[in-house]
């Protein structure tokens, strides 16, 4: 119990901290970025005194330290701001609905490897040095050196453009209809983590099967499938709790690319178009939503973690 | 370890891609007329402001909804009537009638008032980026419900022209007397266009047809844009069938295409990809020999066979090859031994080094880029090419950091003043090669004041001047290359940019 308040204490603690690093930095770090919003919305053909006329609107006329200050006041009240390009619409009502796409693509992508990866991993364990397990071995080691985008680009011609069985992008932006155009990302995005998970899964199983709790229920006439399921399988796919919490931010970018790929109306493409016309308060909420994401993510990694390893708890 | 599964990665993705090519398989498409279409495009409007929205096909989707007093021809060389019946143009005033019977799209009437609170209104907006259309003039008044007259500071040939373009839309008087500067926010206004918006998203925009627009009813009642940013992506999407029509594609995929998806190509009837050289004191292009050099140099035609799959043509002056301005002088192909010659006594006499900058995000100016590097190593020019993102590439631009820069100006009809001030008036850094000519800029100035033989003897001498000064180097036209699985009567891009539909 006092583990787990410390967990919670010390995450927690990372988020603010975390927050303010992020919102300070991003709004340094876009405004150094060579580039001017107000010339990517008006275009080459304005007048000077049209793109100081709207400078001003945008608040861009004053120095960074007070944009940025007022950046930060923002926050503390919990306002992200407003969108320089999407005039008079707010950062929340803009990222929110790209968040949710992001998340779905990102949940389904790793159930998807959870489903595939821990079975498979656990199957390559029981074949061990076979010819199944040294192909299986060589597939997952190409399937993980395989870029996200390279996996999306192989799959929209071979699935979408060539058999024709998944639109080849697009958001149909009702659900479940989505489920028709969010599927193919996420075995996309899935052939990255899905791999690892196996890879682990193997590994640790192997171990696993070595251990004298298992050769003890061996001995006590424990049938093979319930030793594997009952004995092997928990403690074998415990390191996958980490494992996915630590590629959570991993997903974030290779959801980045693969929206791009599939043309998904999610965090990646915003941020994209958002770092493109130099809309400052969108890069900012992203990147805050993003990091405080990741950090949440890892706390309920963390937490699930001291759940079922009881080995944890009594540290 | 991690090379070796890389290159695994990369064999097993080649043996995939073989595979895969060696399976066809035929789309099924339609070519009838459709009750809806979905069109990919790049970008679509980030608001319904059309003075905020300059890039082509954000404005082309709000063109459509519009209701302008004149409509541009599709070929893009003139104009003719849209809301109003006539207009009148004389030295200072235009008379502008409207058509009797004209409503918005909420079945409001529209009347001279309409008209007059829609111009004050965008000449109001400071921060209005197309706010030189209206710069000619100087007070607007009400003869009766349907009849308005414009007074001009001075003669404009252009503006009869600049009232056909979505900046010049005109709006319901009671939206902007009760919205004000909120007048785009919200709930979309009425429109007098051919379609109304129905519905928009950062990513979406549906219109629909609007049943009391003054012209013909389309026969295809709602047009869904949808933003596809990537253009291997919009052509994926076509090929596949979730799209009807795909807004500017690479011209490298030309060659992937397959039927029912056909090319649609158009070049803008004024303007031109080109070079802008950096004219600056701090660039070694100062020196007019050496940009002669240069634009002697380049092999235009190769430029139009490598970038543009052979689907523009060799632009040889500063106007578009089917303006009526244009006074060709430049050569289509390289003249290696005549740029050398220019070459002597100057920097780059024995050998030198430029800084050639191109979008990171437009294949064909990326190719162009790459042609022109090539071009002008043959006359012993070293050039680096950075390629880079556009509000980047127009940073470096604005402050002069580069030496060529790889783009392009246009205009959607033959009216050549606004086309020249963004090309080469002084006041608007003349294509960002800070090139300042007070006589280039009194020529411009005569070009858009006049028209008939004046206007011809001013573009005349305007093109002697541009032909000594150099500042930029046309490469080759305007040209455009999107994909349709539809006919072009259902739907297309005219020659002056805008979206046509059946």
């Amino acid at each position: 119990m006092l583990t787990t308040a410390r967990v919670l204490s010390t995450r927690l603690l990372q988020v603010i901290i975390v927050a303010l690093v992020v919102m300070i930095g991003t709004s340094l770090l876009v405004r150094l970025v060579p580039g001017d919003a107000a010339r990517t919305i008006l275009g080459d053909k304005a007048s000077p005194g049209a793109l100081d006329a709207l400078r001003q609107t945008l608040g861009l006329d004053r120095p960074i330290a007070e944009q940025i200050f007022i950046s930060i006041g923002r926050l503390v009240q919990g306002d992200l701001g407003t969108s320089f390009n999407f005039r008079g619409q707010t950062v929340t009502s803009l990222i929110v609905p790209a968040l949710l796409v992001t998340a779905c693509l990102a949940a389904l992508a790793i159930l998807l490897s959870l489903l595939v990866g821990i079975p498979l991993g656990l199957g390559l364990a029981l074949v061990r040095s076979s010819g199944a397990d040294l192909l299986g071995r060589l597939s997952l080691t190409v399937l993980v050196a395989l870029p996200s985008f390279m996996a999306g680009l192989i799959l929209l011609y071979l699935v979408s453009i060539r058999l024709r069985i998944a639109p080849a992008g697009g958001w149909a932006g009702s659900w479940p209809s989505n489920f028709g155009y969010i599927w193919l990302p996420a075995v996309a995005l899935s052939l990255y983590l899905g791999p690892l998970i196996a890879r682990t899964v193997r590994q640790a199983a192997l171990e696993t099967i070595q251990q004298p709790f298992v050769e003890a229920a061996r001995a006590r006439g424990v049938s093979r499938h319930r030793v594997i399921i009952c004995h092997v399988l928990p403690n074998a796919a415990l390191p996958v709790i980490p494992l996915v919490g630590f590629n959570a931010g991993v997903m974030v970018s290779g959801a980045v690319t693969v929206e791009a790929i599939f043309a998904l109306p999610g965090l990646g493409a915003q941020l994209v178009q958002a770092m493109g016309t130099r809309d400052f308060p969108i890069v900012q909420g992203i990147a805050l939503l993003t990091a405080v994401s990741v950090v949440v993510f890892n706390l309920l990694a963390d937490l699930l973690n001291l759940s079922v390893d009881p080995r944890l708890r009594s540290r | 370890m991690r090379v070796t599964t890389r290159v695994s990665g990369l064999i097993l993705t080649a043996c995939a891609m073989l595979a895969i090519t060696s399976c066809e398989s035929q789309p099924t498409a339609s070519s009838a007329p459709k009750e809806k279409l979905a069109i990919g495009v790049e970008i679509i409007p980030t608001t319904l402001d059309p003075g905020q929205t300059y890039q082509r096909t954000a404005a082309s989707i709000l063109q459509l909804t519009g209701g302008k007093l004149t409509t541009p021809d599709p070929d893009g060389k003139g104009v003719g009537m849209g809301l109003a019946e006539s207009v009148t143009p004389s030295d200072t005033h235009y008379i502008v009638k409207l058509k009797p019977g004209l409503k918005f799209s909420d079945g409001s009437e529209l009347t001279s008032q309409d008209v007059i609170a829609s111009f004050e209104y965008f000449i109001a907006d400071k921060t209005n980026g197309l706010g030189y259309s209206y710069e000619a003039i100087k007070n607007l008044t009400a003869v009766d419900d349907l009849t308005v007259d414009f007074e001009l500071k001075h003669p404009s040939t252009a503006l009869m022209f600049y009232m056909s373009q979505p900046q010049s839309a005109i709006l319901p008087s009671e939206s902007i007397a009760s919205r004000g500067k909120q007048l785009y926010e919200g709930v979309p206004i009425p429109t007098a266009g051919q379609f109304q918006v129905e519905s928009m998203s950062q990513d979406q925009i549906t219109l629909q047809a609007n049943p009391n627009y003054a012209g013909t009813q389309p026969s295809t009642k709602t047009v869904v844009f949808k933003k596809i940013v990537d253009p291997a992506a919009r052509l994926a999407q076509l090929q596949g069938g979730q799209i009807d029509f795909a807004d500017t594609i690479s011209p490298k995929q030309v060659g992937q295409l397959s039927d029912p998806v056909k090319v649609d190509s158009y070049s803008t009837p004024i303007g031109a990809y080109h070079l802008s050289l950096n004219t600056r004191a701090n660039s070694i292009l100062s020196d007019v020999r050496i940009r002669r050099a240069i634009a002697d140099a380049i092999d235009r035609k190769q430029i139009n066979e490598v970038a543009y799959a052979g689907l523009s043509e060799p632009a040889l002056g500063i106007f578009g090859g089917s303006s009526k301005f244009y006074e060709p002088f430049l050569s289509e192909n390289a003249d290696v031994a005549g740029a050398q010659k220019l070459l002597a006594d100057t920097k780059c006499e024995s050998e030198c080094s430029l800084k050639i900058i191109a979008p990171s995000d437009n294949d064909a100016l990326g190719d162009t880029a790459i042609v022109v590097q090539q071009n002008l190593k043959a006359i012993g020019i070293n050039a680096e090419v950075a390629k880079t993102e556009a509000a980047t590439l127009n940073k470096w631009s604005a402050d002069g950091n580069f030496d060529i820069r790889v783009g392009g100006v246009y205009d959607v009809g033959d009216f050549p003043d606004g086309y020249l001030a963004f090309s080469l008036l002084s006041e608007y850094g003349a294509s960002y090669t800070g090139y300042s000519s007070p006589e280039m800029d009194k020529l411009i100035g005569e070009v858009g004041s006049t028209s008939g033989a004046a206007q011809t003897a001013a573009t005349h001498s305007l093109n002697a001047v541009f032909e000594n000064d150099l500042p930029v180097v046309p490469t080759v036209g305007f040209t455009i290359v999107s994909a349709s699985r539809v006919p072009a009567d259902v739907f297309k891009v005219n020659a002056n940019t805008f979206y046509s539909v059946g």
